[in-house]
């Protein structure tokens, strides 16, 4: 499919953004303090959170509502299915680019399997072969590589981020396959339909626990940069789901202060 | 962005009876291990004869039992713990269990319909009073398992209690700090902004919970 010309206009993207990420770099992972909330620019972060969850409310929250009420659980299963499929090429060169071999091997199987046993990845015979989806993305990768994650940033429309998962949110946008082959014929709507279509299924697969969060919290904004921030580093670990075929690895941090640190000792 | 599994798994956590174990720690991870699986079992049973109405008290009971809550209560409030006067600490203490329960029954109220199982996976100790142990929450119909690490420790009078729940790798205790302390500083540094939080708070969610069963 790919022709040499678009390999080589795909190495220079990589390059590219290989460069940025060098820059990244330059802000080096450091041990967090539990309560170092890392968001110097707060103020600004929250006005842009007040305005993404009025652009929720408007409209991606009744797009969702909708979507759920309108098509039957396995439809909504299938089209899940179908855009992770869309991301394996993606996943697959993050797997790659972390020297994630095995890993590697299960995305590439999932992606022939799903795409033709699966009926364009709609289904997902893959998984009960024993080729468990996992995720991977660009940002993750230059966690992997050492790249700290930089202030804690709320990008219109996107959401929670910070500069390394940004970039990678570029790189990802630029590496992946359907989006050259789009940008290359000159067909946008597929890019923007899969970016709606993926917005939608993404708030109604989280509805509960977007709406959860929304209703039970006394500070939505707090709740959301902790839960962001903790997932993005589990998933750096790959400490968030099922590894490869066998029960994941248990690593945990015992140095890490928890409740019960200054109890234990302390008389009541 | 976080997971529709953190939060199933945080409602499921009690609820659940679960076959165990291919386990390869041996002393208080083993220990801890049996722990969890006792206090799912009894969740479940408890769960499955209890009253509409009585859903609060039981769970009430169940979480004092199994977890510590008051040390728990006591880390989410982080520096600001030594700032509180006694009096605040007693009243925040108090409100941070109802907190728990108004939100933690609810969420364990929506998932209790389903047919889900947990099991322990392995545990991990750091020594003989503190240890992490995983299990799997299965869901029908649902490929992915979600992964619940629970951190059980000992007291001094020998009581294993759960002190923290991290929910695909997401600590619970963690994220609830991070609100409290969110919530304190923008009230001035003032402990007193989040007990007036956490009280109205409670009073509205459990007024949902009323205006709903009737």
């Amino acid at each position: 499919m790919t022709k040499p010309v678009k390999t080589k206009r795909w190495l220079k993207n990589i390059t590219g953004i290989a460069a940025i990420g060098v820059i990244l770099a330059g802000c080096a992972s450091q041990q967090q303090n539990a309560d170092d909330v890392n968001d110097p620019i707060e103020g600004l972060n929250r006005v842009v959170f007040g305005f993404n969850t009025v652009l929720d409310v408007w409209f991606l929250r009744p797009a969702a509502t909708l979507y759920r009420g309108l098509l039957p659980p396995p439809v909504q299963d299938g089209i899940h299915n179908m855009l992770a499929n869309l991301s394996a090429p993606v996943v697959l060169l993050n797997d790659v680019l972390q020297g994630e071999g095995a890993r590697a091997g299960t995305t590439a199987a999932r992606f022939a399997i799903n795409s033709t046993v699966g009926v364009l990845g709609f289904g997902d015979p893959a998984s009960g072969m024993g080729y468990k989806k996992h995720d991977e993305d660009f940002g993750q990768t230059l966690g992997v590589w050492g790249v700290g994650e930089g202030p804690y940033i709320v990008l219109p429309i996107f959401g929670p981020s910070n500069p390394r998962d940004a970039v990678g949110r570029v790189v990802d946008y630029f590496a992946d396959p359907l989006n050259m082959w789009a940008r290359n014929t000159d067909r946008d709507g597929i890019t923007i339909g899969r970016g709606v279509l993926t917005a939608v299924d993404t708030r109604a697969y989280y509805y509960d626990a977007i709406e959860d969060i929304r209703n039970n919290s006394l500070d939505p904004y707090a709740s959301f940069r902790s839960l962001y921030r903790q997932r993005r580093e589990a998933a750096i670990q790959n400490n968030d789901g099922p590894k490869v075929q066998n029960s994941p690895e248990l690593s945990y941090d015992f140095d890490a202060p928890s409740p019960g640190d200054e109890e234990l000792t302390e008389a009541r | 962005m976080m997971t529709r599994r953190f939060f199933t798994g945080a409602a499921l956590s009690l609820a659940i009876a679960f076959a165990s174990s291919t386990a390869f720690a041996s002393g208080f991870g083993k220990e801890a291990e049996t722990f969890i699986q006792t206090m799912a079992d009894k969740a479940m049973a408890s769960f499955r004869t209890q009253e509409e109405g009585q859903r609060n008290e039981e769970f009430r009971t169940l979480l004092n039992e199994g977890f510590d809550v008051r040390a728990i209560g006591k880390w989410v409030l982080g520096r600001y713990w030594r700032k509180a006067s006694e009096a605040e600490k007693e009243e925040y203490l108090k409100l941070f269990e109802d907190f728990i329960i108004v939100t933690y029954s609810k969420r364990f109220e929506d998932y209790s319909g389903d047919d889900i199982s947990l099991t322990v996976t392995e545990s991990l100790e750091k020594n003989d009073s503190d240890a992490i142990v995983r299990s799997k929450i299965e869901r029908p119909n649902v490929a992915e398992p979600i992964l619940v690490d629970w951190r059980v420790k000992q007291n001094k009078d020998g009581e294993k209690k759960v002190v923290d729940v991290l929910i695909a790798g997401v600590s619970m205790s963690q994220t609830q700090r991070a609100e409290f302390v969110s919530v304190i500083k923008r009230g001035g540094d003032n402990v007193s902004s989040l007990i007036e939080a956490l009280r109205s708070k409670t009073e509205q969610l459990a007024s949902n919970v009323n205006t709903a069963t009737q």
